[in-house]
């Protein structure tokens, strides 16, 4: 990835896109807001929710101390994968060791983040989406664009003509048609996979408890048919009991969807976690993936980032992310979230997200954990010009800044530079002033600033 | 809260989430449900969970008159291709107030999964405020499986719009005792 | 006693709409305010702390501290609600990188005041009138209304207006795409997002678009020139200003 701004920023917006994200987005805030006008306490529940979060990644070595100890107490298999390769080559050998043909997959960002489909594909095992979003975007051979919807980029008429080309007959453009013909689709594959691959929401420290939410059933298919099940997990998703577990919950669904719940909740305890293993030949692993986040969480002013319970609300909020998707962001985590996430665990080429906000601040409003995001954003742009140096395009742009710095400074300095400028429309202290005026008339300086009316022409000190 | 309020709650949200409640006993709404799945699916098979102790002899009388055939579902790994089953009836220990969960902890997580239909026989004495409580009614070690339905399986990955029963159930009905 | 406030001009209203600045103290003279403009004032710093170098704003709180301290003011208004947000919300914090700034900046920073929340206390049971029957938006901020808080003074003061008609926006894009230095890093993504917000303004049929953050109303009249539009952009103090009771 280059470090790039004029990437997105083209003069012809993609109207079709903005339309789609548009028409879901809408229909999401209508339904949160019918059921958020029914939970006076909601407010408090997300301050709850935002102490439990942050004082699990205070206190969060201890808390996973205390999770491994319950499962392998249990006799559960815990992997420990330190990097995205770690947590690919840990799926492969289960996979390998059981001789697994067929994987069905539940949706797990943290798959995505570790690059496990193509993989495992290029190893020769089938993997097959099975949320209906995802497996939109794995037939159009695509990328989610969105953490909890992966195909909002879609509309119903672009699915319905991708379903008629990947399954070579006529599918209408009516969403119970094609939800119908993925069912279908799926079944089959359920009952015929060899492994099931899910993500995790969150684990209990206390019990051992991995909980898991969805809305379809495709998930619990995952984890119960397959002989194999194997569950992805961030080192951070930790709830530290079971009460927490329940706040927790409560708010993923109200921020993420509108609903008190998800139409499944599934919890699975050890040490059998719905199977009887291993007597019954069926076998459970549980991936911790660290990936980077260790740094985040050993960094005081950045590890409010991995409080996160990606419920996907503060991508809706974004008017960035509204106007230009989830792909521009060339990463797995779109939109706020992907913004202050991507920096932290992947800093290279990925620092520029930060600027991909306008800094409104709608997305620490919704957010169900109270993520000061626009706080983490600025922490991100001052990590992008720690190394200015070392890049060209970072190094320009922080000349520019610092140029434009030294001169607005000095109140004598600005009127003249105002005066100098004025006959070329321009800003004094913003750089890319002509990419402000491509799109704009510039607004044009006046000929005597407020300072100079009010104290006549000679502002010298007070 | 009383035992009314909480089934109040609880009525008020299975009623948004489009779960229809009946009293428990033979009654014509109840025959109506029965033949609307059996005749939208065309399939005979009704799961009964084995976990379902003393199942209400009305209840198989009502199954049969509908023209459903009950069967014991398998274990999962006994399944070797989908199964094409119409209805699924099993007893919730606990019902949620706040969200119109239904709680399960011995019923086979397949009987509340695979069929196109979910029958639910439910105490009303057994509703609960909200997770909170729930969990504090599970002793340690906790179930394996503790699985909460809350109305019919559904998403919204297309254009946001709500569409209903794409794994799961499409149709959830509860039968309402005590 | 009368208060006694200081005025702080933004660097947008001073050297793009300095008539902005004069209409801001006759509304506040009017409110019964001792208004004390201290010379040489420059930009708060904000562009440089929102942009990731946060360093290069700290002569800019200097500043700031070196003209409003000593001043003996009971507060400090800003009209215009991000440069006010800056100062209220996040120079203490930039300042800490330089010692001893932290505590002369908090002072002066705990009397910051938005300009509308300080007129309104004033202005509330003065009957104000528009010549015209307007109908009119108000353009909310985003750093006035979701960080520093103030949202109904505004709204209150344009309602209590008389001929004026506030139209609003069922589902509003919670920004008009400005962001500072957003907009020069990416132009073209920033101007698309004006132009919808725009577009939704125009549904609602509103005359006059009315705003206290002169970067929201920099952008989006900016945007609005290139357009077939009879919209008007005014800054909440010049809105005020026209409505005050003649006498
Ligand atoms: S940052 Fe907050 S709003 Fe965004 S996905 Fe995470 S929890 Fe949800």
């Amino acid at each position: 990835m280059r470090t790039r701004f004029s990437l997105l920023d083209t003069p012809s917006p993609n109207l079709q896109l903005e339309a789609n994200l548009d028409n879901a987005i809408a229909h999401y805030f209508q339904k949160r807001a019918l059921t958020l006008a029914e939970i006076p306490e909601y407010q408090d529940l997300v301050q709850r929710a935002r102490k439990i979060r942050l004082d699990t990644l205070n206190g969060l070595p201890s808390h996973l101390k205390r999770f491994r100890g319950v499962l392998e107490g249990a006799g559960v298999r815990v992997i420990e994968a330190k990097s995205a390769e770690e947590a690919r080559r840990a799926v492969f050998d289960i996979a390998k060791r059981h001789d697994v043909k067929r994987a069905v997959k539940s949706k797990s960002m943290l798959s995505e983040e570790v690059c496990l489909n193509e993989f495992l594909e290029e190893s020769g095992i089938e993997v097959v989406e099975t949320d209906l979003g995802e497996l939109i975007v794995q037939l159009a051979k695509e990328k989610p664009s969105h953490i909890l919807t992966p195909c909002i980029h879609k509309s119903q008429r672009e699915i319905a003509e991708l379903f008629s080309r990947v399954f070579q007959r006529d599918v209408p453009d009516e969403e119970s048609a094609i939800a119908e013909l993925a069912r279908v689709f799926l079944r089959e594959k359920f009952f015929s996979a060899d492994m099931g691959i899910t993500g995790v929401n969150f684990g209990v420290a206390e019990t051992g408890t991995l909980a898991f939410v969805e809305n379809e059933g495709n998930l619990r298919y995952c984890a119960l048919l397959p002989r194999v099940h194997v569950a992805l997990m961030g080192i951070e998703r930790i709830a530290p009991d079971m009460e927490s577990l329940g706040t927790l919950l409560t708010v993923l669904t109200l921020a993420g969807t509108g609903q008190r719940a998800g139409a499944y909740t599934t919890l699975l305890s050890p040490p059998e976690f719905g199977r009887k293993a291993p007597e019954q030949d069926r076998f459970f692993y549980l991936i911790l993936v660290d990936n980077g986040r260790s740094g985040l969480l050993s960094d005081p002013k950045r590890r409010e980032t991995l409080a996160c319970i990606r419920c996907g609300a503060c991508l809706n909020a974004c008017v960035v992310y509204r106007h230009i998707g989830g792909h521009a962001y060339q990463a797995p985590y779109m939109g706020p979230i992907g913004a202050i996430l991507m920096p932290g665990i992947h800093p290279k080429g990925t620092e520029r997200l930060g600027f991909f906000s306008t800094l409104c601040g709608a997305c620490r409003e919704i957010c169900p954990v109270g993520i000061d995001i626009p706080g983490q954003l600025l922490a991100v742009r001052e990590q992008f010009f720690h190394h200015a140096a070392r890049s060209p395009a970072k190094g320009v742009r922080y000349l520019a800044f610092l140029l434009a710095s030294h001169i607005g400074r000095h109140p004598r300095v600005v009127s003249l530079a105002r005066r100098l400028v004025r006959p070329m429309l321009a800003i004094p202290y913003i750089e890319h002033v002509l990419g402000w005026g491509k799109a704009r008339d510039l607004p044009v300086p006046a000929s005597r600033s407020f300072q100079e009316r009010f104290w006549g022409d000679h502002t010298d000190a007070a | 809260m009383t035992t009314q309020t909480l089934l109040e709650q609880f009525l008020k949200q299975a009623e948004r989430l489009d779960v229809a409640v009946f009293p428990h006993g033979p009654t014509p709404a109840l025959k109506e449900w029965l033949d609307k799945i059996r005749t939208a699916t065309g399939f005979q098979e009704a799961w009964v969970d084995p976990a379902m102790e003393n199942s209400p002899p009305f209840l198989e009388e009502a199954l049969s008159e509908s023209g459903f055939q009950s069967a014991f579902p398998l274990e999962p790994r006994e399944i070797d291709s989908s199964p094409n089953v119409a209805l699924g009836v099993a007893r919730a220990d606990f019902g949620l107030a706040y969200s119109g969960s239904l709680a399960f902890i011995k019923t086979n997580p397949l009987v509340t999964l695979v069929p196109a239909g979910l029958l639910v026989v439910l105490d009303a004495k057994k509703i609960l405020p909200a997770y909170k409580e729930l969990f504090l009614e599970l002793t340690s070690p906790l179930p394996a499986i503790l699985s909460l339905v809350t109305g019919p399986s559904q998403t919204s990955d297309i254009e946001k719009k709500l569409i209903k029963g794409v794994h799961g159930p499409k149709w959830v009905a509860i039968l309402l005792h005590g | 006693m009368a208060e006694r406030i200081g005025f702080f001009v933004p660097c947008l209203i001073d050297h793009f709409e300095p008539d902005v600045a004069i209409h801001a103290i006759e509304v506040l003279k009017f409110a019964g305010f001792v208004v004390v403009v201290p010379k040489n004032q420059t930009c708060c710093g904000q562009p440089w702390f929102n942009v990731g170098l946060p360093k290069l704003a700290l002569p800019y709180i200097e500043r700031f501290v070196d003209r409003f301290g000593g001043l003996e003011l009971d507060a400090v208004v800003v009209p215009s609600g991000s440069c006010a947000s800056f100062l209220a919300k996040h120079a203490p914090e930039t300042a800490k990188r330089k010692p001893g700034l932290y505590k002369k900046i908090k002072e002066l920073s705990a009397k910051i005041r938005e300009f509308s929340d300080l007129a309104y206390g004033k202005l509330k049971d003065v009957p104000l009138a528009m010549p015209r029957p307007t109908r009119v938006f108000y353009h909310n901020s985003c750093h006035m209304s979701r960080e520093l808080g103030v949202l109904e003074p505004p709204l209150a003061l344009i309602d209590q207006t008389g001929g004026v008609k506030r139209e609003e926006i069922p589902l509003p894009l919670p920004c008009c795409g400005f962001g500072g230095a957003f907009s020069t890093l990416l132009p073209f993504l920033s101007y698309r997002i004006g132009e919808r917000k725009l577009e939704e303004i125009a549904k609602t049929g509103a005359e006059v678009v009315i705003s206290a953050d002169s970067g929201c109303l920099m952008h989006l009249s900016s945007i609005a020139k290139k357009r077939p539009s009879n919209v008007r952009f005014v800054h909440l103090a010049s809105f005020l200003y026209e409505a005050l009771p003649k006498p």
